[in-house]
């Protein structure tokens, strides 16, 4: 399935802060989690990531610190912040709303 | 993030690293992130069992154009623009001499900031190519 731009630059947001809600992570690691969770049908620009993990930094919604990684290089690792969890309620409900509607107007058109 | 053993791979990777630090919108540390991230996806695909080659190929090839990602750098941290116009090119350089330069860089920051808000049809069109370039595939 090809997903629209739009609709994967959207779904960024919410996907990175559930994904850090479930535990600290880093760049690459939220990555091979996004393609496991969406069958690998959401398919990111690797580098794309980390833009967004930046802006959501500045926001407040997720804290960074490098830290030593088991290969003795250092890694920088995310967490959501109490701001973030705020951020990801909101988002939550506002794609629970656009996905009942569409739902409604599905299954209108399967019992016709 | 593994160190490898493969030679050319490091000669790769330093020449990619390379490339990555002459683009002003990343920093010290965003390049550091993102090797970081490349030397982790080529430690997967060689466990995979790809050649040092391959695997080179496919993970620049996933990080993206470095181009447009250089773009979302800058707009992810757009404080950081005015110290790339002011601070950047004469980091190197001793304080006295640097003044006027900033006073010149100052001048035509401004002068091109007032050349972009004339032109409105201009930078519509300038705003949809920034907004298209949010390079998820």
């Amino acid at each position: 399935m090809n997903m629209s731009k739009d609709l994967v630059a959207a779904s960024a947001t919410p996907l990175v802060l559930a994904i850090l809600a479930e535990g600290d992570s880093y760049g690459y690691a939220i990555i091979k989690r996004v393609t496991e969770l969406s069958g690998g049908h959401l398919q990111w620009t690797d580098g794309m990531l980390y833009p967004v993990l930046h802006r959501l930094e500045r926001q407040g919604h997720v804290a960074a610190k490098w830290s030593a990684s088991e290969n003795g290089r250092r890694r920088r690792y995310y967490r959501i912040t109490r701001e973030g969890r705020a951020q990801l309620a909101s988002q939550r409900q506002q794609w629970q709303v656009v996905d009942g509607t569409l739902r409604g107007i599905w299954m209108k058109e399967c019992r016709a | 993030m593994t160190t490898f053993a493969d030679e050319p791979l490091e000669e790769q990777i330093a020449q990619w690293r390379a490339y990555v630090r002459r683009q002003q919108s990343f920093h010290g540390p965003d390049a550091e992130e993102l090797e970081g991230h490349l030397r982790d996806q080529l430690a997967a695909l060689t466990e995979a069992g790809l050649t040092g080659d391959e695997a080179f190929l496919v993970a620049v090839k996933r990080m993206g154009n470095l181009d447009s990602l250089s773009r979302e750098f800058a707009r992810a941290h757009s404080e950081r623009l005015w110290k790339q116009l002011v601070i950047a090119p004469d980091a190197n350089e001793p304080a006295n001499t640097s003044h006027t330069e900033m006073l010149v860089v100052l001048g035509l920051a401004v002068a091109a900031a007032s050349a972009i808000k004339v032109p409105g049809a201009v930078l519509g069109t300038a705003v949809n190519a920034l907004n298209s370039t949010v390079d998820f595939p």
